[in-house]
């Protein structure tokens, strides 16, 4: 961190400092405008917003888009669905990563370079959607809850920026604890964990909101509407199908589509959990700062 | 030590294997559960690869299907579209790499000039929270705000301009396709190279402004050079995606007046493979696509070593 | 370090190829006819059984299936029309639906697994009866339409020919059910707008030519300024094929009526009549340039503040924009049925709906109640099941009135009772249901004052078309070489053709580039194979 209290600053860095937070001011209003578009849409008068009156501030409240919301046959079900797909995806994720990454950040374990090279290969290669599916089809995944939260606890991303995080810490806390008999195993959990609280944080975060957004695992492999996730609900709000005009018949439908203010009411209510939990974490971040370099 | 050292670093795989076993026993293990989770969910299904080179029947399943060879890529480069969507990846990958790349790292630059914590911070909030909304989401809002009668055609009109249809022009697909991935990404990615900031020794710019080095030079001579190994990990990481666009945003937003610009191979891939059930075909663009990743990667690696000493291996 | 990598995938490999051998032997013991045979056989056996014991029902115990199909609003199995099932047939229905943007994901991932849902209805499912149901997903319902088990189906489809041949899939055997409209026509898209603003400024809603319509838009674009007269949502071919379709082509391949023959329609002059008229009006101010993405909503609201009059849709609109936009509408507001103009002194009749409907119910070859849901799918064409399943149940949800018309007893949401409280009841929806007939149009379609008006001012004029239908491949091959190369030329052709409509490309240029290429692209061959496949389908 740069020292904030210098006595005084050369009228060259002044100028500098105005300009920069002239460019961050700008920024951060093209960041949040969008955001609160949305919600004022939600909450305004559907006709008001049909006409075009709506920019920033709501017209004429109307809390009709949240209740029609609410009162969605599967609102509640795929509500809690999702948190708890999110809960334990992270936690899977947290775990799966965290004892991968950590002997790969030893220098002494020999074999580290060869398993990562493993995990960096699925960065680029996959095998496609429906051989996927067969191949989760025999392991007896399909509609199950644990293909929402498994498939995903390993990502070669997320064990490359652990690694580097592990890698910081200093390795003379591993050899004094050594010394005093700890297993490996011990340092993992005693000593490593704690200390990369920042690091689990971000990682769990940023699956947690991956988990939440997603919807294409839900889509393929899940059958059950009472498993749904809230996304697949949300979709079907949102997204209206293109029309094929030999598609005859077509019609009823396609033309019940939602209002403007329902479809953004239904991106508040997904959305806004998943930021709330991001202020808590937050001083997390100022921590995970100390990464250093994510280079291994 | 250090010949100790080095003389396990020259020894065979099997015998490092085997030292392993002695010395590091826990740290085997310890790489169990993980190799486990990616064997079965990452190479498992990769294995669905081969159906490239057959005729991929999905009741036949792999073992029944018939194999022909390199077919499916010979039907890919003949294809009237081939050309095209070749070009178009190509060309949306570098775009959105020339201009989202460097945006996270101006941002990273531009918060580390802040004096006032509280500040700092609601900035960061600020430019984190899109990462947080779904692409659905997203072109929603823009589809929104873009439209004919949307926010931005209306300040349009008040400086009496024409009204603009964004999204059937073919001239605005690549600026919004990349506007809103920067929007989207760059607070988040930026958290990477703040961490880069925070590690740079502080006495270093101390040193910096006793020889009157203002603070705007002090990023080009301190705060970017320290910054160069996390820069050069991404960019070579970024160089190997820049042909994975990704579908799902382009299938939201494209529309026969913008193919000439929004068709790319991810988008064709998806519409071979739900639509036309042309397994075989699909999995051969899609292996096509990988190879020309990994050609991108190991290029840029390569020339990383070669040219800057840096490299991801 | 390279060959450590190749070992680890030569492993996996390895497992997965022992793993996958096995799990092959299972797919080929599911798919493989035989046992499937011996199956029905024992099935058999057992029906005999139940009917010696006299049990008539669709299902004799309570079972429980599922169902899947495609809905914008998830189901839970709650619903009416499902507790209506229940009642009638003893048959307790799991719903599985995802909505109709995901759909086709979802059905190839299903396919995929071999595992299939009980019952599916499927938009477009006669393409996956023909492709699929020969090699063994979906119940052969052959034998059972000649033991007598589909009566009711049979009656139906033998009643609008050519039904049957096209419900028969190339390998000459039955593998679903079609949704069937059981009316000599129900009315489909229509030349339709704002004739409230026509009589208010004396303008005829009869346009006898193209150039008369054309003059009347001039005249609307002076009297409203700000407003683009002809304005089409959902996208740039339902434009385009509309325009087309008035002029007696297509946007693709197509069946020309005089010859008998299918022809390509964009190697026409009509075609590029179309295109030089659309992008006069384009060029004009006349055409909404947001051809291509008008949502729903923007295009309630462009007709209800007077930006748009002239358009293609569905009659019942007329009625559902004003219980919509509500008072939103401008006083007097009436949106109904226009004759769309003739081009070389012809109007082609308007689209109908009549008979066969695709979107077949194919019942899993997987399923342990087969026999059961075979019943269920006869009952669905009976007259007890075609109003269970558009009203209810009789004397709990509806009653009829002494005329024959129906009254609801509970309060559900339809055209007819805009009001009402039970929003999904699932009555009366085409993804459901199987028969549609002139009871069910009259109670839930003419019901309102526009969508009246609509039909009897079509009537009058004699305006409604003959339903038609497309031809049927007899063979795999084919099919799937007549559909790449249609893709192909259709995405090409719908490109070219947005390009000429906003002027980035020239007319010019159609016949010396366009045309050229769609036929390097095959489109000779696509002729050839559509036309033997319409001739083996319809002339034998």
């Amino acid at each position: 961190m740069r020292n904030p209290n210098r006595i005084r600053d050369p009228i060259e860095d002044q100028v500098f400092l105005v300009i920069v937070y002239i460019i961050l001011a700008i920024t951060v209003l093209v960041m949040l405008y969008p955001f609160a578009y949305v919600l004022s849409v939600s909450i305004s008068d559907p006709a008001e917003v049909m006409a075009g009156k709506v920019s920033f501030f709501p017209r004429g409240f109307d809390k009709g888009a949240y209740q029609t919301m609410v009162n969605h046959p599967v609102f509640y079900t795929a509500y809690k669905n999702t948190i708890l797909y999110t809960a334990v995806g992270t936690i899977f994720t947290l775990f799966f990563t965290s004892i991968t990454a950590y002997p790969l950040s030893k220098d002494k374990f020999q074999m580290r370079s060869y398993i990562a090279q493993i995990y960096i290969v699925t960065m680029f290669f996959s095998g496609g959607m429906i051989p996927t599916y067969l191949a989760f089809k025999s392991m007896h995944l399909i509609n199950t809850f644990w293909v929402m939260v498994l498939p995903g606890a390993l990502s070669a991303w997320n064990v490359i920026l652990m690694r580097s995080f592990f890698r910081n810490i200093p390795e003379a806390l591993s050899e004094s604890a050594h010394i005093d008999g700890a297993t490996n195993f011990q340092i993992f959990t005693k000593i490593y964990l704690p200390l990369s609280k920042p690091i689990l944080a971000t990682i769990g975060l940023f699956t947690a909101v991956g988990i939440w957004n997603g919807y294409f695992s839900a889509l393929l492999y899940l059958n059950d509407n009472t498993k749904y996730p809230l996304q697949m609900i949300l979709r079907s709000i949102l997204i209206t199908a293109s029309v094929d005009p030999s598609d005859k018949g077509a019609y009823a439908e396609l033309t019940h589509s939602p209002t403007e203010s329902l479809k953004m009411a239904s991106i508040v209510i997904s959305t806004l959990p998943i930021m709330c939990i991001y202020p808590f974490i937050q001083k997390y971040f100022v921590k995970s700062l100390m990464v250093g370099s994510i280079k291994g | 030590m250090a010949t100790t050292a080095e003389k396990i670093s020259k020894m065979s795989i099997f015998s490092k294997f085997l030292y392993d076993w002695k010395c590091n026993r826990s740290f085997l293990l310890m790489s169990i559960p993980g190799l486990i989770i990616i064997a079965l969910f990452a190479y498992y299904p990769m294995v669905g690869v081969l159906t490239a080179f057959q005729d991929y029947s999905l009741f036949k399943g792999m073992s029944g299907s018939e194999w022909i060879g390199f077919d499916n890529f010979r039907r890919f480069f003949e294809d009237p579209n081939f050309f095209r969507i070749v070009k178009n990846t190509f060309l949306l990958g570098l775009y959105n790499l020339l201009w989202s790349f460097p945006a996270p790292i101006v941002l990273a630059l531009l918060i580390n000039e802040m004096v006032h914590p509280r500040i700092k911070r609601f900035v960061q909030t600020a430019t984190y929270l899109p990462y947080f909304i779904s692409v659905v989401v997203i072109v929603g809002i823009m589809k929104s705000m873009f439209s004919d009668a949307g926010i931005v055609n209306d300040m349009l009109a008040a400086v009496d301009a024409d009204p603009i249809q964004f999204f059937n022009e073919s001239g605005f697909f690549r600026s919004m396709y990349i506007g809103s991935d920067i929007w989207q990404g760059v607070g988040y990615s930026s958290i990477l190279y703040l961490a880069a900031i925070t590690g740079i020794d502080t006495e270093m710019y101390d040193a910096a402004k006793i020889d009157g080095c203002s603070r705007f030079k002090q990023i080009f001579h301190i705060t970017l050079p320290s910054m160069r190994p996390t820069i050069i990990t991404l960019f070579i990481l970024a160089v190997g995606s820049i042909v994975s666009v990704g579908f799902e945003k382009i299938l939201l937003m494209y529309s026969p007046a913008t193919y000439d610009v929004a068709d790319v191979i991810s988008t064709y891939v998806y519409r071979k493979g739900i639509f036309d059930q042309d397994y075989g075909f699909s999995s051969a663009i899609g292996l096509f696509n990988s190879v020309v990743s990994i050609i991108f990667l190991l290029g840029a690696n390569y020339f990383s070593k070669k040219f800057l000493d840096e490299g991801l291996w | 370090m390279k060959r450590f990598l190749v070992f680890f995938v030569a492993i996996i490999v390895l497992i997965v190829t022992g793993c996958s051998s096995n799990n092959s032997n299972n797919n080929e013991s599911a798919t493989n006819t035989e046992p499937a045979a011996t199956n029905a056989s024992t099935d058999a056996d057992k029906d005999a059984e139940a009917s010696a014991t006299g049990a008539e029902k669709i299902s004799a115990k309570p079972i429980e299936v599922n169902w899947f199909f495609t809905a914008n609003t998830p189901y839970t199995g709650d619903e009416e029309v499902f507790k209506t099932i229940e009642k009638y047939t003893n048959i307790k229905i799991k719903p599985i639906n995802v909505s109709r943007a995901d759909s086709a994901e979802k059905i190839n991932t299903m396919l995929a697994s071999g595992e299939l849902p009980d019952m599916m209805s499927l938009q477009g499912g006669q393409k996956y009866a023909d492709k699929y149901g020969p090699q063994g997903a979906f119940l052969d319902l052959t034998t059972y339409m000649e033991a007598g088990k589909l009566d009711n189906m049979k009656a139906m489809l033998e009643k609008y020919s050519p039904a049957m041949d096209l419900t028969r899939s190339p390998d000459g055997k039955y593998y679903g059910a079609p949704r069937m409209y059981d009316v000599p026509y129900r009315a489909d898209e229509v030349l339709i707008g704002r004739t409230d603003i026509f009589a208010k400024n004396n303008l005829s809603t009869k346009f006898e030519s193209f150039d008369d319509l054309y003059n009347t838009l001039v005249e609307l674009k002076k009297l409203y300024p700000d407003s683009y007269p002809y304005f089409v949502r959902w996208g740039t071919n339902h434009l385009i094929w509309n325009q087309a379709y008035f002029r007696g082509t297509d946007t693709s391949f197509h069946l020309d009526q005089a010859s008998q023959k299918y022809v390509y329609g964009p190697d026409s002059q009509a075609y590029k009549d179309t295109l030089i008229f659309l992008n006069k009006l384009y060029s004009e101010g006349l055409l909404n340039p947001n051809f291509a993405t008008i949502t729903d909503e923007e295009w309630n609201e462009l007709l209800a503040t007077n930006k748009g009059f002239v358009t293609i849709d569905y009659p019942q609109a007329g009625d559902e924009i004003i219980q919509t936009m509500g008072d939103k509408t401008p006083e007097g507001f009436e949106f109904t049925a226009m004759l769309q103009p003739k081009y070389n002194d012809t109007r082609v009749g308007t689209i109908v709906l009549s008979g066969y409907y695709g979107a077949l119910k194919m019942i899993s070859s997987n399923s342990k109640y087969k026999d059961e849901l075979v019943n269920l799918i006869n009952w669905m064409y009976s007259p007890e099941g075609i109003n269970a399943m558009q009203f209810g149940i009789e004397g709990e949800s509806y009653e009829k009135n002494a005329d024959g018309t129906v009254k609801f007893l509970k309060d559900f949401q339809t055209p007819a009772t805009p009001n009402g409280t039970i929003t999904n009841s699932g009555l009366n929806n085409q993804d459901l249901f199987t028969v549609v007939n002139q009871e069910a149009i009259n109670t839930y379609e003419l019901n309102g004052a526009a969508m009246k008006k609509s039909v009897a001012f079509l009537n009058e004029n004699n305006a409604f078309g003959k339903a038609t239908f497309n031809a049927k491949f007899t063979n795999d091959d084919e099919q799937k070489e007549y559909g790449d190369i249609k893709t192909a030329i259709d995405t090409y052709v719908e490109e070219a053709s947005v390009n000429v409509i906003i002027g980035k490309q020239s007319i010019d240029t159609w016949d010396t580039k366009v045309i050229p290429q769609v036929k390097e692209l095959g489109s000779e061959r696509a002729l050839e194979l559509i036309n033997k496949a319409y001739d083996e389908t319809f002339k034998k």
